[in-house]
C-alpha cells in the first residue's frame, strides 16, 4: 500500500497536559481536540480553567444564596420586627463577609475546584477522549490521515496508552515521513514488543536520529531478538550506531555497541573512537580494549585512525 | 451521579438553592409586609379603642392577633380580645343562630338562643363600663333586638294566623302550636303579666269557636258533638279554660234540639239528643240536658195521650224516634196491642198477608170482645175476627155467595134474633141498586139469613126489615122482611111510605113524605099555585095570602082538585096577586092518584 504524503499542523502546546482538557457546556462531553466548537451540538468548548473558574464563582454565588437562604429562614423564624431585621443585617454582613473571604482566597479555591473536577470527572474525561478516539478512527476509516493523527497525537499527549500509542504508530507508518513534520518516538514506545512501531521507529531513524532516546535504544536492545527476527541485524546495527550520539548513551549501552563495533561504518566508529580519546578519564569498560583491538586489526593503515594506533 | 459533570451538578445545586431562595425571599417580603401590617393593625386598634369605637377596635385587634406574622403587642392584643371579643362572638353567635333557626323554624333553638342573649345581656349590662359600651354597639351592629322581635312576631303571627284560618288539622297540632306559641317570650306578646297567656287563650278561643260555628253551619250535630268532645279534652290538654266552650255548645245544641221539636222531627230530636249525650261528662247539668229530659218527658206523655186518643201511628212513632233515648218497647207492644184493637183489621192482616181486604166493619166491646173486626177480602171470602185481653185474634171464616161487589159492610146485629153478630152487606145488583146479604156468626161458622135484592132496605124495628122495591116478592113496593124460624129474613108485606095531611099543615111536614088534595088556583114557575091561608090585613086594608108551589112531571089544570104525593123540600120566590114577591114552599109531587 502506498503512503500517503500530507501536511500536519503544528502542535499546541500547554504549558500542563491538563489544560488540553475541555468541556462542552450543553453535551456536558470533556474534549482534547484541536476544536474550537462541539462536533455534537456546535457549542463552543470552554477549557479546563475556565471551567474551573465558572464552577469557582457558581459554588460561591451557591453558598452566598445557601447563606441567604439561612437569613431568610431566620427572618420567617424571627417572633418580633425588632428580631427580623436583626437576622436581616446579620445575615447582609455574613453573605458580603463570606464572598471577600472567599475572593481573598480565589486562588488555592481554584486550585481545589479544578482538582475536584478532574478527581470527580475523571470518567467523563475518560468517555470524553474515548469519544475523541472514535472521532480519529473514523477519521482513518475516511482516510483522513492528517485529521486521524493530529487528533491521535493530542490525545496522546495526555494518555499514555499503548492503544493510544499503536494506533498513532499505524497511522504515521502510513504516510510520508519528513523531517519537517513534529515527529516523536519516545512517548510512542508502547509496553510491550510493537512491530509497527519498531518499523515507525526505524523509518524515524532514518530522517531524525535524534528523536532515537535513550528510552528507545533500551527498547531496541530489549527486544532485540524480535527486531533481528522481523527485521534483520542490520536494523539493529543502526541502532547501535545511533547511540554513539552521545558520550552519556555509549556509557549506557557499551555492551551492546561492543556487539556491533564490527559493523559499524567508519564514520561511526570514527567518532566512536574520537569520544574514547576524548574522555580518556572515562571508565569505558571493555569497549575501550576492544575499540583500540578493531583499530589496530582494520584500520590501523587508514590515516583517520593514525592517531589511535600508539 | 455518573451522569451529570461537576459543572452540571454545581449548575443545578445553584439553580435549585436559588429557587428555594426566591420562594423564601417571597415568603419573607410576605412576612416584612404583614409584620408591618400587623403593627400598623395594633395601632389603628388602639386609637379606636381610645376613642370609643369599640367594634372596630375588637375587630382590629382581631385581625392584628390573626396576623400571626410576628408576635409583637401580642399580650396586649389577647388581653383586649378577651374583654371584647366574648362579647362580640357571643353576639354575633347568638344572631347568626338565630337567623338560621328562624329560617329553620326551629322555635325551640330560638327560644335557647333568645335565653342564651338576655342571660349574656344582664351579665354585660352589670359589668365593667367597657363590657356595657362593648354590648350595646353590638346590640346597636347586630340590631339583635329587632331580629328577634321580627322572628318571634312573625312565628306567633303565623301560628295565629294558622288558628284564625283555621288550617290545623288535629289535637296534636293544635298542643304543638300551643306549646310553640307558649315557648315564645312573654315580652313579644305585649305588656302586662298575662298578656301571653290571655292571648293564647284568646286566639285558641276564637280558633275553637270558628270550628264548632262550623260545624253548627253544617248541622251535623255528630260532627258537633265530636268536635266538642275534641275541644273538651284539647282544652284540658292545654290546661285552658272551657266554660266558653260549654256555654257555646249548649247554646247551639239547645237550639238544634229546639229546632227538633219545633219541626215535630223527633228522630231527629232523639238522634240528636242521643248524640248529644256523649257530652254529658263535659257538660252535665246544662240547659240542653235539662231540655232533652223535658222533651223525652212531653213527648212520653204526647204518645201516651196520642194512644189515649186512637193515634197509635203517631204514638208509636214517638215511642219509635225515642228509642234511642229511651227504653220504650214495653210502650210500644202496648200500643200495638191497643192499635190492633182499634183496628183489628190490622190483625187480620197479619195472618192473612197475601189477602186484600176491600171492605172492612168493626166493633169494639161487642159480643164479649175487646174487638171485633168483619172483612171481605177481594176474592170474596169473609172473615170475622175477634180480640179478647191479649190473647190471639179468634177469627171465622166464610165466603159471599151471589155477590161480586160489596159496596158496605157493617155490623147488624139488630138482624139477629139470638144476639149473634150478623155482618150485613150491600152488594152490587143486577136487578136493583142493591143487593142486600146478612151472615151471621154462629159457633165458629157463617149462616146467610139476608139475601134481596131491593132499591133500598131500612131496619124498620127490632127484626123487621123495610124493602123497597124488592126482587121478587113485593116488587115495585116498599114491602117488609122478617126472620123464619131459622132466624133468617123472607118478605111478609107491602109497606105504605107517605103521611096524608091536610095541605094547609105543608109547613110542618118540610123534608116528608105526604098524601094531601089540594086546588090549583094558578099556574106560576112551571107549577101550580095553591092557596093555603087568605086573612084580611086592617092596617093595609088588603087581602093577605099563603101559598105553596106544587111542582113536578104532572100537567095541572087550573081550578081542580088534586090528590098528590110527594114531599115539601125547598122554597120559592114567586109573584102574588098584588104584585109583590112573596117566598112559597115548593112541593115536589112524585105521584098523582
Amino acid at each position: 500500500m502506498a503512503k500517503h504524503a500530507i501536511q500536519l499542523s503544528k502542535k499546541k502546546r500547554t504549558k500542563y497536559r491538563f489544560q488540553k482538557l475541555k468541556m462542552c457546556k450543553k453535551c456536558n462531553r470533556y474534549s482534547v481536540l484541536k476544536d474550537k466548537a462541539c462536533p455534537e451540538c456546535g457549542s463552543t468548548f470552554m477549557g479546563i480553567e475556565g471551567l474551573a473558574h465558572s464552577i469557582f464563582k457558581k459554588r460561591l454565588f451557591t453558598e452566598a444564596i445557601r447563606i441567604l437562604i439561612l437569613v431568610c429562614i431566620g427572618i420567617i423564624a424571627a417572633p418580633t420586627v425588632k428580631a427580623l431585621y436583626l437576622s436581616l443585617i446579620t445575615g447582609m454582613i455574613f453573605v458580603i463577609v463570606y464572598i471577600i473571604l472567599t475572593f481573598a482566597f480565589i486562588k488555592s479555591e481554584y486550585f481545589t475546584e479544578l482538582k475536584k473536577i478532574l478527581r470527580v470527572d475523571l470518567r467523563k474525561i475518560g468517555a470524553g477522549i474515548q469519544f475523541d478516539s472514535d472521532l480519529a478512527l473514523e477519521d482513518v476509516r475516511e482516510e483522513k490521515l492528517a485529521a486521524a493523527y493530529e487528533k491521535l497525537r493530542e490525545i496522546g499527549d495526555l494518555i499514555y496508552s499503548d492503544q493510544v500509542k499503536m494506533r498513532r504508530v499505524m497511522v504515521l507508518n502510513d504516510i510520508v515521513l519528513r523531517r519537517d513534520m513534529e515527529l516523536e518516538l519516545e512517548s510512542l514506545i508502547p509496553s510491550s514488543y510493537d512491530k509497527d512501531f519498531v518499523k515507525y521507529a526505524l523509518e524515524v531513524l532514518k530522517i531524525n536520529r535524534a528523536l532515537f532516546t535513550k528510552k528507545c535504544i533500551a527498547y531496541f536492545i530489549h527486544y532485540r531478538d524480535a527486531v533481528i527476527r522481523d527485521f534483520g541485524i542490520e536494523s539493529l546495527s543502526a541502532v547501535a550506531g545511533t547511540t554513539l550520539r552521545m558520550k552519556l548513551y555509549i556509557l549506557e549501552f557499551s555492551e551492546f555497541i561492543e556487539e556491533f563495533l564490527e559493523y559499524f561504518p567508519k564514520d561511526r566508529f570514527l567518532r566512536l573512537c574520537n569520544i574514547l580519546q576524548a574522555n580518556p578519564d572515562t571508565d569505558w569498560g571493555s569497549l575501550e580494549e576492544r575499540a583500540k583491538r578493531l583499530v589496530e586489526m582494520k584500520y590501523h593503515y587508514d590515516p583517520d585512525f593514525k592517531r589511535f594506533v600508539s | 451521579m455518573f451522569k451529570f459533570t461537576v459543572y452540571r451538578k454545581v449548575n443545578m445545586s445553584k439553580n435549585f438553592f436559588l429557587l428555594i431562595l426566591v420562594i423564601l425571599l417571597a415568603v419573607v417580603s410576605v412576612k416584612i409586609i404583614m409584620a408591618h401590617q400587623k403593627i400598623a393593625t395594633y395601632n389603628e386598634a388602639v386609637r379606636l379603642y381610645k376613642s370609643g369605637q369599640l367594634v372596630a377596635a375588637e375587630e382590629k385587634f382581631h385581625d392584628a392577633k390573626l396576623n400571626i406574622s410576628v408576635s409583637d403587642h401580642n399580650k396586649d392584643i389577647n388581653l383586649m380580645l378577651s374583654i371584647l371579643s366574648p362579647i362580640r362572638e357571643v353576639m354575633e353567635d347568638i344572631d347568626g343562630k338565630a337567623a338560621d333557626y328562624n329560617k329553620e323554624n326551629d322555635l325551640e333553638s330560638l327560644v335557647s338562643m333568645y335565653e342564651r342573649w338576655q342571660e349574656s345581656q344582664k351579665k354585660w349590662v352589670s359589668g365593667t363600663s367597657v363590657q356595657k359600651d362593648m354590648y350595646g354597639e353590638m346590640v346597636a351592629l347586630t340590631q339583635i333586638d329587632q331580629d328577634m322581635k321580627g322572628y318571634f312576631s312573625s312565628i306567633k303571627n303565623s301560628y295565629l294566623d294558622k288558628l284564625e284560618n283555621g288550617t290545623v288539622d288535629g289535637i296534636s297540632v293544635e298542643e304543638e302550636i300551643f306549646n310553640l306559641l307558649n315557648k315564645i317570650p312573654t315580652e313579644y306578646y305585649g305588656k302586662g303579666l298575662n298578656a301571653k297567656t290571655t292571648k293564647i287563650q284568646t286566639a285558641f278561643q276564637k280558633y275553637y269557636e270558628a270550628k264548632i260555628n262550623k260545624m253548627v253551619a253544617t248541622k251535623s250535630v255528630s260532627a258537633v258533638v265530636d268536635e266538642g268532645n275534641r275541644q273538651f279534652s284539647a282544652l284540658r290538654g292545654l290546661s285552658m279554660d272551657s266554660d266558653w266552650l260549654e256555654h257555646a255548645l249548649d247554646k247551639n245544641l239547645l237550639k238544634v234540639v229546639k229546632a227538633a221539636i219545633d219541626k215535630k222531627d223527633f228522630n231527629a230530636f232523639a238522634e240528636s239528643a242521643t248524640t248529644i249525650k256523649k257530652l254529658e261528662a263535659n257538660m252535665n247539668g246544662t240547659d240542653v240536658f235539662t231540655y232533652i229530659e223535658e222533651a223525652t218527658s212531653e213527648l212520653l206523655a204526647k204518645a201516651e195521650s196520642l194512644t189515649a186518643a186512637n193515634k197509635y201511628e203517631n204514638a208509636i212513632s214517638i215511642y219509635e224516634a225515642l228509642k234511642p233515648l229511651e227504653d220504650t218497647a214495653e210502650l210500644i207492644a202496648k200500643a200495638n196491642l191497643a192499635w190492633d184493637k182499634y183496628e183489628p183489621i190490622r190483625v187480620l192482616e197479619r195472618l192473612y198477608p197475601g189477602k186484600e181486604f176491600s171492605n172492612v166493619v168493626k166493633e169494639s166491646n161487642r159480643w164479649g170482645a175487646d174487638s171485633v173486626v168483619a172483612a171481605i177480602s177481594t176474592d170474596g171470602g169473609i172473615y170475622y175476627g175477634r180480640l179478647t185481653g191479649e190473647e190471639a185474634m179468634a177469627v171465622t171464616e166464610g165466603s159471599v155467595e151471589g155477590a161480586t161487589v160489596i159496596n158496605k159492610l157493617a155490623f147488624q146485629s139488630s138482624l139477629s134474633t139470638s144476639d149473634f153478630p150478623v155482618l150485613y152487606f150491600d152488594a152490587k145488583s143486577s136487578e136493583r141498586k142493591h143487593h142486600y146479604l146478612a151472615y151471621e156468626v154462629r159457633a165458629g161458622s157463617m149462616v146467610k139469613i139476608l139475601d134481596v135484592e131491593a132499591d133500598q132496605l131500612t131496619v124498620d124495628s127490632n127484626h123487621v126489615l123495610l124493602v123497597d122495591n124488592p126482587f121478587g116478592e113485593g116488587e115495585g113496593e116498599i114491602a117488609y122482611f122478617e126472620p123464619d124460624g131459622n132466624g133468617q129474613y123472607q118478605f111478609t108485606e107491602i109497606k105504605v111510605d107517605y103521611v096524608d095531611i091536610e095541605v094547609e099543615d105543608i109547613a110542618n111536614y118540610f123534608g116528608k113524605k105526604v098524601r094531601f088534595t089540594a086546588f090549583a088556583d094558578t099556574l106560576q114557575n112551571g107549577g101550580a099555585l095553591v092557596t093555603l091561608s087568605e086573612t084580611f090585613n086592617d092596617s093595609t086594608g088588603q087581602w093577605e095570602k099563603t101559598y105553596a108551589l106544587l111542582k113536578g112531571e104532572t100537567h095541572f089544570i087550573v081550578y081542580q082538585n088534586f090528590t098528590v104525593i110527594g114531599m115539601f123540600n125547598s122554597y120559592e120566590d114567586i109573584i102574588d096577586e098584588n104584585g109583590e114577591s112573596v117566598r112559597v114552599p115548593v112541593f115536589q109531587v112524585e105521584e098523582v092518584e
